[in-house]
């Protein structure tokens, strides 16, 4: 960077003697003088300036003249190795400063800063950082830390954890729980730590926002800091003749300083000229040129072309849980996900001489991109199928008229849309003991064996209509498992903690358009429950001590939605009382509704008796008579019955241009198993055991004949998925301003995923957002930024010129040590 | 370790392997120790012979070399991806890359030819280097050694070059630092017992290895420990004359310069193919997010090192001084991250046990005011 010939007085004229102070205090000055230009032209280009823009003109014309008289020394100063090492360790402690100062949400954004409405919410950020920070420099190697200890319950639980799923998982599960239970009272201590410093906080923060410390990537002090650096690295690169700085002594100090100088250059490009944003598309949507800037939606910026969404898929992590039913686990098992040879160890034994074996060795043989369930067979189980029996079991198929298909197809499947015709399995047992009509006309429940059937229907107790299930947690009450009531309308529940909770108003099918609720007129039961939920209002603990006397606090209004956890959506957070923890189970049969029917084959005979007393007989082929469109057609009964696995695995396919049409399948996704039982043991078994992931017929779950586990195989949409593609296109208006798609080839070309991404004018797209629960959205990514290609080059630049500096290093060592040696006093 | 040896049959091979590299350290530390007393006796006598113990240390550490990348095969296949998800496997990955930077640097410094007293340094630096690699698997034993997916963003070509060459770089700067230990260990107890420092270098050698918070972990116990080392060799009349402990210096000097010079080109070529990466997955080579500028920060002091030394002529206290400076930034980097004010919403912490990263930080807080649920 700097000759140091030039330090020891190479040159003629007397020159100026920089030392690290003064260059360090020089460059201290001219940043404060770039931050206060880089805010006036900020104020200039806004026109807050007026007239003044003029002095400002004027006054950064004087300081180029200025500048351009002292050419001499600005040189001096720049050349002085002095001055670039004093550059470089300002790089680092401004770096060092962002890293130590939390940057403010939305830094990226130049226009972002910190205003008077979002002061609070910054604040909020920057303490909760610092504050973490601070804390364990306070409390270093965890030093003074409150300690949490597993309950010995738990203990007993992990032994018994270890034994099923192995050691190693025993052991991560244990080291799990220790930090689980070691972070409650640790993170509580921080909370009150960072309470305890609010006011020293607040002043940081004040002081951090006047400096712009919390924006200091793009502040104008920084970016002075950049430009210096990049003139004094230009300045040294190229003194004296070329054979000098291309020698090999010198080649990869030149190399290097040009590719910064090229990096720092296309940074500048950037920081002048690039512009990010996200688009979102939806698959259901028309092509789009708009963009929210810095993800900001009241930001949009439009591009000179449009694009399209032609597909997207998110595929999942295909994942293996298994259960010990009889055991008793409280905690949930481990999630394996599998690929082909994956071997799993489970259940281990003890052996005669005290050593463990496994018991159990799952081995993956074949993972399919797509399964086909097919209607299982059923059959009256025999003495050898031991738990595969079910019990009880109708078959029936369920018939729907073409108005009704759409009901249960979801939107933009390709199916036709005629009759359609589904079985259906009916087991009084277990989770499929009921059957609503999607036309929402019957409602039927089965019934086989102990007990009269009449004893089904509910009877009316007095109270409002019931509604379901309604769950209750208090937090500060220690409660880990919520408890569970019957709700009726208009019923007012006592919950520990002093809360009180009033049903007010029972919704079937919630909607919200712009914000607001649509409320449905119709009467409760003849309102589909879609979207249930109940309306509650919570009245909480009496004030206690000093605010005893006070008025009593006004209660929450909250709806409990079914299909929404509160806490897992973050809602819980933004509830009056948060700590009471709510939750809501809409009973589709004893709530409001249509009709009920009870079906029976006990005693060999089958009947469909009515809630209204009516009892007719039932035969085998002929269909139900229910009030509704739909039609009920009994196919068998069944005593005891065991369904035979019907799971065909598809073959992989390649579209014709290049892309995995695998991918973008919905199908779900086959698994086949090999379950060995004893392995390595004379009594060892083995069974192929195949599974897919949907739950239809039970596909996704198998049960060991002896009931000692179950396997279920899954898609895993609660962690991050395996991947996102989106395949682009893109779109011009035409002369009469229709949009026309840009022929860019074959898909493959257009398929974005993370890591991959597609460029078109200068504009790159790449993939940075889904959600599993909004299957036809994608975020798309989008960057302008023309510094790229320079910024780039200068890194493999940098890259290639240290390796030349290091590869020629040891040459060069000995000469140069030869000359310094004379010198050598330990001392610049 | 020992409860690897002991439940042996119910361990996964790559926590086999791990423990068997953990025993070879151990060994190859103790014979590296008796090496040092074997070679310290010798150079008394003024014998030039290399001892045995010496010979076997090194070989121990060449096995547990081979045994380390066996554990990591055998992980790789485990997890089926390249091992550096969790911070276990992070570490152990480090634990190969001080093996291997000790062994190149072991012959590429070669130390232990440049004379009888020198192979004692060499003999001390093996033995620290095995029981560091010993201390980092019993801290990845800490740790969740549970399976864990790659997520979208860490599927890439860049993903094991990247880390390979970050994780090889901070092992050799960590080689260098240590050299700067042994030397700032020298350079306290010879000016305390012979005298000739200033005061003021004194104290600063104190404070910077026993009060320095994170690298004191390091430089504290080494400190303490070669107390009773050099208190005996100073009561045995054996502690080697200023002249001949300052040669020493500057020789300790010039090897961990040499050391960094290994480790440099890879810390560069590290920091940038980061840069790539990120360019490729989210079309934005510097994000400005803290574990980026961590990294910049250590690139940066080592940039300062180098022409401090190579123009500045810095040699001695001041040159080592940042050069350890160099490796305090990479264990903050590297072990304090997640620590710090702005790590909070760092995209780079896939390796942290409690932290599940989400793909769509790109898009924070409300992108749209009728689309929330994307978020």
């Amino acid at each position: 960077m700097v000759d140091k010939q030039a330090e020891q007085g190479g040159s003629p004229e007397p020159r100026r003697r920089w030392g690290f102070g003064s260059a360090s205090l020089v460059i201290l000055c001219l940043l404060v003088v770039g931050q206060g230009v880089g805010v006036l032209l900020g104020a200039a280009l806004r026109n807050e300036l007026g007239d003044r823009a003029w002095l400002l003109g004027g006054f950064t014309l004087f300081g180029a003249l200025y500048l351009w008289t002292a050419r001499s020394s600005v040189l001096t100063f720049f050349r002085s190795m002095h001055t670039g090492v004093a550059l470089v360790a300002w790089s680092a402690i401004a770096v060092c400063a962002g890293v130590l100062v939390p940057q403010i949400d939305g830094f990226e954004d130049p226009e972002q800063r910190v205003t008077a409405v979002n002061y609070e919410e910054q604040y909020a950020a920057f303490r909760a950082a610092e504050g973490y920070f601070f804390y364990h420099l306070l409390h270093l190697y965890g030093l003074g830390m409150p300690k949490g200890e597993v309950p010995p319950t738990v203990e007993e639980g992990l032994e018994k954890f270890a034994r099923l799923y192995g050691k190693e998982e025993g052991d991560n599960r244990r080291k799990q729980m220790t930090t689980s239970f070691a972070s409650q009272p640790k993170m509580a201590d921080i909370a009150q730590f960072t309470a305890r410093h609010d006011s020293a906080f607040r002043g940081f923060f004040d002081l951090a926002t006047a400096l712009e410390l919390n924006r200091a990537y793009k502040s104008s002090w920084f970016a002075t800091l950049l430009f210096l650096l990049a003139v004094s690295v230009g300045l040294n690169t190229f003194r004296g003749p070329p054979r000098k700085w291309l020698g090999p002594r010198k080649l990869g100090g030149t190399v290097t300083h040009v590719g910064l100088v090229a990096m720092l250059l296309g940074g500048g490009l950037s920081k002048l000229q690039s512009e990010r944003g996200i688009m979102h598309l939806d698959l259901r949507e028309g092509p789009k040129n708009e963009y929210f800037r810095y993800y900001d939606s009241a930001k949009r910026s439009a591009m000179p072309f449009w694009v399209g969404l032609d597909r997207f898929a998110r595929k999942e992590w295909k994942q293996l849980e298994v259960h010990f039913p009889n055991e008793g686990l409280t905690s949930t098992p481990p999630s394996y996900t599998l690929w082909p040879g994956r071997e799993l160890e489970l259940d281990y034994v003890t052996k005669e001489d005290g050593s463990q074996r496994p018991g159990l060795r799952l081995r993956v043989l074949e993972l399919a991109d797509e399964a086909r369930v097919r209607p299982p067979d059923v059959r009256e189980a025999g003495e050898a199928d031991g738990s595969q029996a079910l019990g009880p079991l109708a078959k029936l198929t369920l018939t729907l008229p073409a108005e009704e298909v759409d009901h249960v197809d979801e939107p933009g499947s390709g199916h036709d849309h005629g009759p359609k015709e589904m079985p259906v399995f009916l087991a009084p047992t277990g989770q499929n003991a009921h059957f609503f009509d999607p036309g929402w006309g019957f409602r039927v429940m089965a019934h086989h064996g102990g007990g009269a059937a009449e004893e089904l229907f509910p009877v009316a107790d007095g109270q409002g209509p019931l509604l379901g299930e309604l769950s209750l947690r208090v937090d500060l009450a220690g409660d880990v498992v919520p408890r569970t009531v019957p709700i009726h309308l208009g019923e007012t529940v006592g919950v520990p903690g002093g809360y009180v909770v009033t049903v007010e108003r029972a919704v079937a099918h919630f909607r919200l358009e712009n914000g607001t609720e649509v409320v449905d007129e119709r009467p409760l039961e003849q309102v589909r429950p879609d979207n249930p939920g109940i309306w509650v209002s919570i009245t909480g603990p009496e004030p206690e001590g000093a605010d005893a006397g006070a008025a009593a606090p006004e209660p929450e209004r909250r709806l409990v939605l079914e299909a929404i956890d509160s806490e897992e959506s973050g809602l819980q957070d933004n509830y009056k009382f948060e700590g009471l923890v709510l939750g809501f189970r809409w009973s589709r049969w004893n709530a409001p509704g249509p009709p009920r029917f009870v079906l029976d084959w006990s005693g060999g005979e089958g009947r469909l008796l009515g809630e209204d007393g009516t009892s007719v007989g039932i035969t085998a082929g002929r269909d139900l008579a229910l009030p509704s469109t739909s039609r009920v057609t009994p196919l068998g009964f069944f005593d005891n019955a065991v369904l035979e696995r019907a799971i065909d695995f598809m073959p992989e396919k390649t579209g014709s241009d290049g892309v995995d049409e695998d991918f973008y399948l919905r199908a779900p996704r086959g698994l086949a198993l090999e379950v060995i039982r004893n392995p390595d043991t004379p009594q060892e078994t083995s069974q192929i055991v195949r599974l897919a992931s949907t739950s239809d017929y039970l596909a996704n779950w198998w049960p060991s004949q002896d009931e000692r586990f179950a396997l279920r195989f899954f898609e895993n949409t609660r962690i991050m998925p395996f991947e996102w593609r989106s395949v682009l296109s893109v779109w011009n208006r035409d002369a009469r301003g229709e949009l026309v798609k840009v022929d860019l080839g074959p898909q493959a070309e257009r398929e974005i995923r993370v890591n991959d991404y597609f460029q078109h004018r200068g504009y790159r797209f790449f993939q940075t957002n889904a959600d599993p629960s909004y299957p036809t959205y994608s975020g798309i990514g989008v960057v302008f930024d023309p510094g790229i290609p320079l910024v780039i080059f200068g890194m493999y630049t940098i890259i290639v010129g240290t390796v030349l500096a290091f590869l020629f290093w040891p040459k060069t060592r000995q000469s140069k040590h030869n000359a310094l040696a004379s010198t050598d006093g330990g001392a610049a | 370790m020992l409860d690897t040896l002991t439940n042996w049959a119910l361990c996964a091979p790559s926590a086999r392997y791990l423990a068997v590299t953990d025993l070879l350290c151990l060994l190859g530390a103790v014979a590296s120790l008796i090496a040092a007393l074997d070679h310290g006796r010798r150079a008394r006598a003024g014998q030039s012979s290399r001892s045995p113990a010496a010979r076997l240390a090194v070989l121990l550490m060449m096995v547990a070399t081979g045994t380390i990348l066996f554990s990591v095969y055998h992980r790789w296949r485990e997890v089926n991806h390249f091992p550096s998800q969790t911070m276990g496997e992070v570490i152990v990955m480090f634990s190969v890359g001080l093996l291997l930077a000790m062994v190149a640097l072991h012959w590429a410094l070669g130390i232990f030819q440049r004379g009888p007293g020198w192979a004692v340094i060499d003999d001390l630096l093996v033995a620290m280097v095995l029981v560091g690699v010993y201390y980092s698997d019993a801290h990845a034993g800490s740790l969740s050694s549970a399976q864990r997916d790659l997520p979208p963003a860490l599927q890439s070509l860049w993903f094991a070059p990247h880390i390979v060459a970050l994780i090889f770089s901070y092992a050799t700067m960590g080689i260098a630092a240590l050299i700067c230990l042994v030397y700032f260990c020298l350079r306290f107890w010879s000016g305390a017992l012979l005298g000739g420092q200033t005061r003021a270098s004194q104290w600063l050698i104190l404070i910077g290895l026993v009060l320095v918070p994170f690298s004191q972990i390091v430089t504290l116990p080494v400190f303490l420990l070669s107390a009773p080392v050099f208190l005996w060799l100073a009561r045995s009349a054996r502690l080697p004359g200023r002249e001949q402990l300052a040669k020493l210096e500057k020789e300790l000097e010039e090897v961990s310069f040499r050391a960094f010079a290994v480790g440099f080109p890879f810390l560069t070529a590290g920091l940038w193919m980061g840069a790539f990466w990120a360019q490729e997955a989210w079309a934005n080579y510097w994000g400005w997010d803290s574990k980026e500028n961590s990294a910049l920060i250590t690139w940066l002091v080592y940039v300062l090192y180098l022409h401090l030394r190579m123009l500045g002529r810095f040699r001695g206290e001041r040159a080592m001084g940042v050069l350890m400076a160099g490796a305090l930034s990479v264990f903050i980097t590297f072990q304090v991250f997640g620590y710090l004010p702005d790590s909070q919403k760092s995209l780079h912490r896939y390796t942290d046990e409690s932290v599940a990263p989400v793909e769509g930080q790109m898009t924070p807080g409300a992108a749209t005011a009728g689309q929330d649920q994307e978020n």
